[in-house]
């Protein structure tokens, strides 16, 4: 059973903005990146699942209650951390996280006290003094601190500096061994490809694609870049029984795509050159999502 | 807080400006001039007070009031995003309204309460006696019930629009509107037919002096807030937020 389901969800804010027909599930324990730039639509299908906006086609659930109409009760198990920060002007940090517990009817501020620690947040001076960066360390505590099932968080590392963004990482990958659900979106392809479990694609209010984190990990398919000493080789060696993708004759160096299994054949046809130097290209998501913006940069 | 002092502060300076030469000399001068409509004729303590202080900052300073903070209880939190944290805790769209609701009203009920008994007190030193105060409660009642249903315009303005700038010039706009219509009719008789288009005239302080049909006005008051109210707290558990 999916925590957080999403069935043909539509709404049109009209210039091509909104969501269509999104459909997919976030199963328990489970982190499900949500990837696409500025205006895909993330936060659209975000402040629906929330039970923000009610949809024009399509339903929304979380833990089977629909989240639309039991909005209330579904925020009791969840976690949101807004996309966009804004707090009410006059009180300071932790009058604020105070508020919040008192709203949530949370006693026990253990978690929000460890996880002030943790960010190295001092949340006593006023919110409105405070820089994008800490305000973003308040959203989190009060997005985590009463121990969430669900957690939504809409691009939570936006404003962190990178050594607190491998924190974020960190106590992410901590909520889901605990067995959390994380629904995350970003236009951050590192942080999604360390956290997240699968990841679906965003373009204009559309999933183009769903991929599991490990088929772009563990990808049967290496590139590797290679470099020869003189020019000749080069001549000689695009003739090779061998998949180019890149050859530059100039900087003596070749790109060869070449599956897991044609390793052996890979190698051999190698040690017949004199190799200055040999690496692999790492395929990345941003290499994946590159392939469905390609058309557009 | 510095609405009900400001308002505490120009009651008491009314009541103890008020000497029956003083106003005669005011009528005489105001005589046969368009103001002496506004300032209207009454050779009462409760009269005076009633056009002064009713007629002018009794009715502005509460609009501002109510304005301003019925934006900032819904409107301005959905506008800047800080309603987001709130609806996402485990509280109803309903009982934020609710809630904010009762704070308006209740800080409305204790503005005029506050300056009833500063009115009084004011009056009982300058004047021993002068005061008509069953009558000054029952104005006072009739000009909270005013901004009670002032309130319900902009509280269900502020539920209605999710940008601070519509709420605001909704809010604002109607009550403003409604405030010179009253105006306008009591200038001249030719206009009055202005009084049907504004509830301002609905607080008719001369009815409550002479106790002549004010409870009808006083019933459509409370009936225009209280219905403005719930289409506010409808219209806003009803409504796209875009938080």
């Amino acid at each position: 059973m999916s925590v957080i389901r999403i069935q043909n969800l539509t709404k049109d804010y009209g210039n091509n903005k909104g969501v269509f027909d999104i459909s997919f599930g976030v199963e328990k324990g489970e982190i499900f990146g949500f990837l696409g730039p500025n205006g895909a639509g993330k936060t659209t299908a975000i402040r629906h699942v929330l039970g923000f906006s009610r949809p024009q086609k399509g339903k929304t659930f979380v833990n089977d209650l629909n989240s639309w109409e039991h909005s209330h009760q579904i925020q009791k198990d969840l976690g949101y951390l807004p996309g966009e920060i804004a707090f009410p002007n006059d009180m300071t940090g932790i009058q604020f996280i105070h508020m919040m517990a008192d709203m949530r009817d949370l006693k026990d501020m253990s978690k929000a006290n460890a996880l002030i620690e943790m960010l190295e947040l001092d949340p006593s001076g006023d919110l409105k003094r405070m820089s994008k960066g800490m305000k973003q360390k308040i959203g989190i505590v009060c997005a985590f601190m009463h121990d969430p099932k669900v957690l939504i968080l809409d691009e939570p590392t936006s404003g962190l500096d990178p050594l607190m963004q491998r924190k974020f990482i960190e106590l992410i990958k901590e909520e889901k061994k605990s067995g959390k659900t994380i629904l995350m979106s970003s236009h951050m392809f590192q942080e999604i490809e360390n956290t997240c479990d699968r990841i679906a694609i965003v373009k204009n209010g559309k999933i183009i694609s769903i991929v599991n984190s490990k088929e772009i990990k563990n990808r049967e398919q290496k590139q590797f870049e290679v470099g020869v000493t003189n020019k000749d080789d080069i001549d000689k060696i695009i003739k090779e029984d061998l998949i180019f993708t890149e050859i530059d004759k100039d900087k003596s160096r070749v790109k060869i795509h070449f599956d897991d299994k044609d390793t052996n054949k890979f190698i051999k046809i190698l040690s017949n050159y004199d190799i200055t130097y040999f690496k692999e290209i790492k395929f990345t998501l941003e290499d994946y999502f590159m392939h469905f913006y390609g058309g557009e940069k | 807080m510095i609405f009900t002092f400001a308002l505490s502060a120009f009651v008491t300076i009314v009541t103890g400006v008020f000497t029956p030469d003083k106003l005669n000399g005011i009528e005489n001068i105001a005589k046969n001039t368009p103001i002496s409509a506004i300032i209207g004729s009454n050779n009462s303590l409760v009269g005076f007070i009633s056009n002064a202080f009713f007629g002018m900052m009794g009715s502005i300073l509460p609009m501002i009031y109510v304005i301003i903070i019925a934006n900032k209880l819904i409107a301005s939190q959905v506008d800047k995003g800080s309603m987001a944290y709130i609806l996402s805790t485990p509280i109803k769209r309903n009982q934020v309204t609710i809630t904010q609701s009762v704070y308006l009203i209740g800080s409305l009920i204790f503005m005029f309460a506050t300056i009833t008994t500063v009115g009084i007190i004011a009056s009982k030193i300058f004047q021993p006696d002068a005061l008509d105060i069953k009558t000054f409660i029952l104005v006072n009642i009739g000009c909270l019930l005013l901004h009670f249903a002032t309130s319900g315009i902009a509280f269900a303005s502020s539920c209605i629009f999710n940008l601070s700038k519509n709420s605001l010039a909704v809010a604002s706009g109607i009550p403003i509107t409604f405030f010179i219509f009253k105006l306008v009719a009591e200038l001249s008789s030719d206009l009055e037919f202005f009084k049907y288009f504004t509830i301002n005239t609905l607080f008719d302080t001369k009815a409550i002096m002479a106790r002549d049909g004010y409870l009808t006005n006083f019933a459509i008051l409370i009936t225009i807030g209280i219905v403005l109210y719930l289409i506010g707290i409808k219209v806003f558990k009803e409504k796209d937020l875009p938080l």
